[in-house]
C-alpha cells in the first residue's frame, strides 16, 4: 500500500492547484472590473457611495484572497514542490509518532521516529502506524510511504 | 486559523489601509471642485484668446481675492449654443457669461438672467450698463457692456461689442446675487478686473 503526502496522484493534485490559482486570478479580475464599474458610474451626487463601494470591494477581495492563498494554496504548493524533488529512501520501523505538531520548513509537522532517526510528517496528510515502511524523504520530510 | 491570524494580522491591516488610502486619493483627484472653490467664465462667440485670458486671470486672482480656489477656467462656446434653455443650464456651471454681440440672443437678460441689484451695480461705478426694456417694469439692468479699453479687450480680437452677465447661480458674488455667499467674492473681483479700464 502506497501512501502519499498529496493524498492523490500528482497530476490531479496539480490540476486542483491550478484550478484554485485560476479562481484567485478570476477573483482579482472581477474586483478590478467592479472597481472600474464603480469609478465609471461615479457622479457628483453618488461620489461618496462609489468611494465606499470601491473600498469595501477591495478590502473584502483582499481578505478573501489572502486567506485563500495562505490556507489553501501556498501550503499545498509547498507540498507539491516537495513531492516533485529528488528523494532519499529510508526503510525501517516507525516506533513513535508525536501527537503534537511543530514547525519544520514552514509547515506544521508531526515528529516521526524511524530506526532511531527523527523525520517529519506534514500534519493532516497521511496516517502512519507503528509498522514497517519504506519511506521516501525530501529534506527529512516524508513525502511517500510504502508498506 | 488562530495561528494564521497570529502571524498574518499585519497583512490584513495593510489590506485594509491600502485600499482606503488609494481610493481616497483617486476620488479626491477626480472630484470636481465645489461651486465655491472655482470660478468659471463662459464666452459665447469667437475672436477670443481664451488661453491667454485664462492664464492672466489665474495669475491675477490671488491678488484680487482671499477666497481659496481650486479651478479658474475660461471656456469658449460655439455661437450655436445660445438657446435660452442651454444658457439657463450653463448658469449652473459658470459664474460669468460673456457674449459677443452677434452671439447674444434677444432679450437674454430677461430670459436667462436676473436683474442686477443696486448693491451689485454699485460695485461697478464706471461700468456701462446693459439694460433691457421690460414690459410693466421699465428699464432694468441685467449686465454690463465691456468697453474696448477694458482689460477684457486685450484678449478680444473682434470688432463687436461684448457683454458681461452675472450668473444668478454663482456662489462667488458675495451676497450681491441670488446664491452668493458672504465672503466668496472671487467672481465679483474677477468681473471688476475684466471690466476695469486700462490705459
Amino acid at each position: 500500500m502506497t501512501l502519499s503526502v498529496l493524498g492523490q496522484s500528482a497530476r490531479s493534485y496539480k490540476k486542483r492547484l491550478q484550478l484554485r490559482i485560476g479562481l484567485c486570478i478570476a477573483g482579482l479580475f472581477l474586483t478590478v472590473g467592479l472597481n472600474i464599474l464603480f469609478t465609471a458610474l461615479r457622479t457628483d451626487r453618488n461620489h461618496d457611495l462609489m468611494l465606499f463601494l470601491n473600498i469595501v470591494t477591495d478590502v473584502l477581495c483582499g481578505f478573501l484572497l489572502l486567506y485563500f492563498l495562505q490556507m489553501h494554496i501556498f501550503p499545498e504548493l509547498r507540498l507539491y514542490r516537495l513531492f516533485c524533488r529528488n528523494r532519499e529512501q529510508l526503510a525501517g520501523t516507525v516506533t513513535a509518532i508525536s501527537q503534537s505538531t511543530q514547525r519544520y520548513m514552514d509547515m506544521d509537522c508531526h515528529s516521526v521516529t524511524v530506526n532511531g532517526r527523527r523525520v517529519f510528517l506534514p500534519a493532516g496528510t497521511m496516517r502512519l502506524q507503528n509498522a514497517e515502511y519504506t519511506l521516501f524523504l525530501v529534506s527529512n520530510i516524508i513525502v511517500e510511504a510504502v508498506q | 486559523m488562530k495561528h494564521h491570524l497570529q502571524f498574518n494580522w499585519w497583512k490584513y491591516l495593510l489590506l485594509l489601509l491600502i485600499p482606503i488610502i488609494f481610493w481616497c486619493t483617486v476620488f479626491g483627484a477626480i472630484k470636481k471642485p465645489n461651486p465655491d472653490q472655482r470660478v468659471h467664465i463662459l464666452y459665447i462667440g469667437s475672436n477670443l484668446d481664451a488661453e491667454a485670458l485664462q492664464a492672466q486671470v489665474k495669475t491675477a486672482l490671488p491678488d484680487l481675492t482671499d477666497q481659496p480656489l481650486k479651478a479658474v477656467t475660461v471656456t469658449v462656446a460655439s455661437p450655436e449654443e445660445r438657446s435660452y434653455v442651454t444658457l439657463e443650464v450653463r448658469c449652473f456651471d459658470y459664474d460669468i457669461l460673456i457674449f459677443e454681440q452677434s452671439s447674444m440672443p434677444e432679450n437674454v437678460g430677461q430670459a436667462v438672467f436676473v436683474r442686477l441689484t443696486d448693491a451689485l451695480i454699485a460695485q461697478f461705478p464706471e461700468a456701462v450698463l446693459y439694460q433691457e426694456d421690460v414690459a410693466d417694469a421699465g428699464i432694468l439692468t441685467y449686465g454690463f457692456a465691456i468697453e474696448k479699453s477694458a482689460r477684457f479687450g486685450a484678449y478680444y480680437t473682434g470688432s463687436e461689442p461684448c457683454y458681461l452677465f452675472v450668473s444668478p447661480r454663482s456662489e462667488n458674488f458675495d451676497t450681491l446675487n441670488e446664491n452668493g455667499r458672504a465672503g466668496n467674492d472671487a467672481a465679483l473681483r474677477l468681473a471688476q478686473y475684466l471690466l476695469e479700464i486700462t490705459e
